[in-house]
């Protein structure tokens, strides 16, 4: 319980000496995957050069679902020992979080009009991931509408704790709705014929997943900034 | 599609529109994320250093009186 309780002050000094080797990872690892995905000579792919938006597509839908639990975590961590940095780190990731589901979204919707279907379907899958977004939407909303930081802090922490009820619904939405989904069409999966499109997909998740953690952690800074010398009212 | 010419590489087998869509609109938006991230940092910082500008004219006064 004690490990929660750093000073903001550290976890500031902390992140600060993070942030270049982040930033250096996340670009080596998007530039590797989008080369090895997008340049890949590749004859064999499922749905010609269609099937390339994947590349950025299922690791924005990931990052999305991934931010969005790690935001409840640290909701529930703020809830439970009180814990103002906690609830920092979870104000820290929803714009990003929301980024990616927006770029999930739209990803999606190139996917789906590319295969000659509508810019929107609205199936399960694309209106539980717009659910997402909302939610994003709204905890990144909060404290602009309850100028209170406590307030703002416990109120967002409400909204992801029930929100993340919709993560599982999309993730097995995903999973059993595959009308647009190259699963069905190709068994074993829509990247199995092309490595290097699925080697791509995996450099990119991870550079995504590392481009998330640098942008909250300077988001963080930014909070504890704020907090620390009262650019917004706190509690 | 295996390339023969970096023609052939942007065209993206007919289906550039879609590929590039997701290509520049998801890198575009990280981008302005930075440019937006850099731009609070930058009015934060001016933000203390008004207050420490107007901290020093203070003692300045003090000092004079």
């Amino acid at each position: 319980m004690i490990a929660f309780v750093i000073s903001s002050r550290r976890a500031y000094r902390w992140a600060g000496r993070l942030l270049p080797g982040l930033a250096v990872v996340a670009l080596a690892l998007c530039a590797v995957g989008l080369g090895l995905g997008l340049a890949a000579p590749d004859a064999d792919l499922p749905f010609g050069d269609l099937s390339r938006v994947a590349l950025l597509h299922v690791p924005a839908a990931w990052l999305s679902f991934l931010l969005f639990v790690t935001l409840a975590f640290w909701a529930v961590v703020g809830l439970v020992l009180d814990n103002r940095l906690a609830y920092m780190m979870a104000h820290a990731l929803a714009p990003t979080g929301g980024m990616f589901s927006f770029l999930a979204l739209w990803t999606g919707a190139m996917w789906s009009k590319g295969l000659g279907l509508g810019w929107w379907v609205g199936d399960p899958r694309q209106v539980a991931e717009l659910a997402l977004l909302l939610l994003y939407l709204a905890i990144v909303g909060l404290p602009a509408l309850l100028a209170d930081a406590g307030r703002a802090d416990r109120g967002a922490a409400v909204v992801a704790v029930l929100g993340v009820a919709n993560v599982p619904i999309l993730f097995f939405a995903v999973q059993w709705w595959w009308e647009l989904q190259l699963g069905r069409v190709i068994p074993g999966g829509p990247l199995v014929g092309s490595p290097l499109l699925l080697a791509g997909v995996v450099f990119v998740t991870v550079g995504f997943w590392i481009y998330a953690t640098f942008s909250a952690l300077v988001r963080l800074r930014h909070i504890i900034l704020e907090r620390e010398f009262v650019l917004r009212r706190t509690e | 599609m295996v390339w023969n010419s970096v023609g052939e590489f942007f065209e993206m087998g007919g289906y550039a529109l879609y590929v590039w869509g997701s290509v520049l609109v998801t890198f575009g938006f990280m981008a302005a994320e930075q440019v937006i991230l850099a731009m609070r940092r930058r009015t934060i910082l001016d933000y203390l250093g008004r207050v420490r500008r107007f901290d020093d004219e203070e003692v300045d006064n003090e000092g004079q009186a």
